[in-house]
């Protein structure tokens, strides 16, 4: 850690809530739209744009948001996989959008990401043993001879009976393959992991058990979890805190409990009401809020509030002013001009 | 317009229709020639029959809303009508003759033993062991289970689009309005796909043609099983997709499925399915590609579809959350067989099988906190044999040793709810 004047810098603790990990601070990813021979740069996909939170160590930050949010392009951001075109990123007190080459490699250790599909993410060519090996041997923090050993204790540790170890990723269910990617993340002792939709691709009754494991493994461990998902009612099961994202910008954040019962962004209001609940009896009851359309273009974002094109409760002052981003409750963060109105529920 | 194994009237037939139906009878009008425009005008199931000013025969479909009170259909089979006995009967069951014989919620599916395996290297897998199930007119019933549990091979069995080789259906029957859909004919089944049962894709992204327009693919079921020109079927087409909520829908049928998003492509199929007023819709995970907010506008538009035109839903999906909102009556299955059946409040009120209790339980509430959710070890079984223990018995929590030795059968432990498990799991022990 060589940026110790920083380091100190963002080490100031949040409210009674321990020491900060992870600040994300207007965080901007653009990618060009290029057209012609000389790709020329014609507009550019707004993905993230301008983002901005804290995650204390030991939390799970819940990111939902629908396709297309920017939720991943966030996560994958934080991680350096995409180079940020303007905001800043600071893991422990370093900046990481300043770092490059050896020094953001030594980073990396300390930041791992499990991936949505578990088909796609292992490389079918390569053991159980050589993938979830590798990242010791790419970082050498113990003796080749020990890495057997270890890639063995490690699979014991997320389900796997280790004398799989050498077989190929087909030879393993979806559930199985997750559990390869949890133990190839958590090889390095990580203090900070990104799990971008880990469960999604997954069966319900394997979703609770890599969920569980998740969770074990932040308790043994002290992790810290940046949860992207899309589906609310795992997220709200998993998080501590949670962010609701649309179209490339936070809308609302706050503690889980206060976000699910008291959600003030007609946006967060809406996605609530549309994940059906497993019971027919609340079902019946349940008032639902439709929302029209889909998410627009990130391409030509709308005017003003973003959301306003499919906001219920818009008005004329949503296409001209953007909405500030407002602590309207203690911890309870919003974008929204009629936030106190209680929106539209 | 000829397509293989299916007689089409062709487009200058200009003097006879032939329409199924009221109750059970076949009507068959003759228009000749010089018939003024206006006197061949009436109204059949829905349909505005009528010349077009050069003489032609043609129907104009009015809306579901003008259909009767479950939304009767138009057929037109070439001009000798087409039928073969067997088709007959079926069309005259299909009548509000059978709703009198059946009372109030006449059975429009009965299957009985249903079994489909598939032959692979390593062995026979039993996809689906003998199922038994009924789906009743304007009922939805959610079938529920995870990857592998034979539910998408059960409906794809009924409508016969097994691949076959490897697959096989190895017995069983499906009375589909008193016609076994199993023993027809190629050419039977045709016509009961898309007309008589439509069905919804999980992935709308691979499901459409993509060098084909959207109009294409819409009209060519109209053109086929109902018999439009090619006019009226673009009419029609572009009627569907302003039903299923697309704006500009005219103009759309031009485009291309790539040019759709992934919710509109969802709204197309759900169209497509729905586009002969079939009576069953069989929808295969409609909604688990999409996002929950565009989730909730499907549900609500087929809601609003079945309120409308009454069509009996077999919903299979995962997700139990969904079901909870939509279904009437609830199947779970699991290994191929089928180890719970109730009504919906009925399930989720009094879940009895351990493997409905563990689905349950597996997942998290929005509206409310768990501590800790319950999982299920182990994974979903592929049967290389028709196993003489309980499929289930490997994961269950509350086995016994009479669960590996024999395969407990479907039982009735209240009224409607059924169960396919030995241990009565109140208290642990075995049912008396």
């Amino acid at each position: 850690m060589t940026d110790t004047a920083a380091a100190v810098d963002s080490r100031t603790a949040t409210a009674a809530n321990g020491k900060v990990l992870l600040k994300v601070e207007g965080l901007v990813k653009h990618f060009p739209i290029t057209r012609g021979v000389i790709q020329r740069t014609v507009g550019a996909v707004r993905a993230v744009d301008g983002v901005s939170f804290e995650v204390v160590t030991g939390e799970t930050f819940g990111l939902v948001g629908e396709s297309g949010c920017g939720k991943s392009t966030t996560g994958r951001t934080i991680l350096q996989l995409y180079r940020p075109t303007a905001g800043h990123v600071w893991f422990d007190g370093v900046d990481l959008t300043r770092l490059k080459g050896n020094e953001l490699r030594l980073m990396r250790r300390h930041m791992q990401m499990i991936f949505q599909d578990p088909y796609a993410s292992l490389n079918p060519r390569m053991t159980i043993n050589d993938i979830v090996g590798e990242p010791l041997l790419v970082h050498d923090i113990i003796p080749r001879s020990e890495i057997p050993g270890r890639v063995r204790e490690l699979l014991r540790l997320v389900g796997l009976n280790p004398s799989l170890s050498n077989r190929y990723p087909h030879e393993f269910s979806g559930g199985q393959r997750q559990r390869i990617g949890v133990a190839r993340a958590v090889a390095l002792q990580p203090r900070l992991i990104i799990c971008d939709e880990p469960i999604s691709a997954l069966d319900v009754s394997i979703q609770a058990q890599v969920v569980n494991l998740l969770e074990d493994l932040q308790d043994r461990f002290h992790l810290t979890y940046v949860f992207i998902a899309h589906d609310l009612s795992m997220v709200r099961h998993i998080s501590d805190r949670v962010a609701v994202m649309y179209l490339g910008i936070l809308v609302e954040m706050a503690e889980r409990d206060e976000i699910y019962l008291h959600p003030l962004h007609p946006y967060t209001q809406a996605l609530l009401s549309a994940v059906p609940v497993a019971d027919p009896l609340v079902e019946e009851k349940r008032r639902r809020v439709i929302l029209e359309g889909e998410v627009p273009s990130p391409i030509n974002p709308p005017s003003g509030c973003r959301f306003r094109t499919r906001c219920p409760i818009a008005q004329e002052r949503c296409a001209q002013e953007v909405p500030a981003w407002r602590e309207l409750r203690p911890g309870h963060w919003v974008a929204c001009h009629y936030a106190e109105g209680g929106g539209i529920m | 317009m000829a397509k293989p194994g299916i007689k089409e009237v062709p487009p200058t037939a200009k003097s006879r229709i032939v329409v199924a139906g009221p109750p059970g009878q076949l009507l068959v009008r003759e228009i000749p020639d010089e018939f003024p425009p206006h006197a061949c005008s009436s109204q059949v199931n829905g349909y505005n029959l009528k010349s077009s000013p050069r003489g032609q025969a043609g129907a104009e479909w009015l809306g579901p809303r003008h259909a009767g009170p479950r939304g009767r259909r138009f057929h037109r089979f070439g001009p000798s009508g087409g039928l073969t006995d067997q088709m007959a009967t079926l069309r005259q069951a299909s009548g509000p003759q059978m709703l009198r014989d059946l009372g109030s919620s006449p059975r429009v599916l009965d299957v009985t033993d249903l079994a489909t395996q598939f032959k692979t290297p390593d062995g026979i897998v039993h996809a689906v062991n003998g199922v038994s199930f009924h789906l009743d007119q304007g009922e939805t019933l959610g079938i529920v289970g995870e990857s592998g549990c034979g539910k998408s091979v059960t409906v794809l069995s009924l409508l016969r689009l097994i691949p076959s080789p490897p697959g096989e259906i190895v017995r069983g029957r499906a009375d589909f309005l008193g016609v076994d859909l199993l023993q027809m004919s190629q050419d039977e089944i045709r016509r009961v796909r898309g007309a008589q049962i439509g069905m919804v894709f999980q992935d709308p992204m691979t499901s459409f043609n993509p060098v084909l327009t959207m109009g294409r693919q819409l009209t060519e079921p109209l053109e086929i099983h109902l018999g439009m020109t090619k006019t009226q079927a673009n009419e029609r087409a572009a009627e569907l997709l302003e039903m299923v909520g697309i704006a500009n829908a005219a103009d759309r049928l031009k485009d291309y499925p790539h040019q759709f998003s992934g919710g509109m492509r969802q709204r197309v199929m759900i169209a497509m399915g729905l586009s002969c007023t079939p009576q069953i819709l069989i929808a295969d995970e409609p909604t688990t590609a999409l996002d929950v907010t565009i989730q909730a506008q499907i549900i609500e538009l087929i809601k609003r579809l079945r309120d409308e035109i009454g069509m009996a839903i077999i919903w299979i999906t995962h997700d139990l959350g969904i079901i909870a909102g939509l279904a009437d009556r609830v199947m779970v299955m699991y290994g191929g067989y089928i180890i719970e059946q109730a009504p919906v409040k009925e399930l989720y009120a009094n879940p009895q099988h351990p493997y409905t209790i563990g689905l349950l339980g597996s997942l998290p509430r929005l509206d409310q906190q768990r501590e800790r959710l319950t999982s299920i070890e182990g994974m979903p079984p592929i049967l290389l044999e028709d196993p003489k223990y309980c499929p289930f018995a490997a994961r269950c929590s509350f086995v016994q040793d009479r669960c590996r030795r024999e395969n407990p059968p479907l039982m009735s432990v209240a009224p409607q709810h059924e169960i396919a498990c030995w241990v009565d799991v109140r208290t642990g022990r075995l049912r008396a």
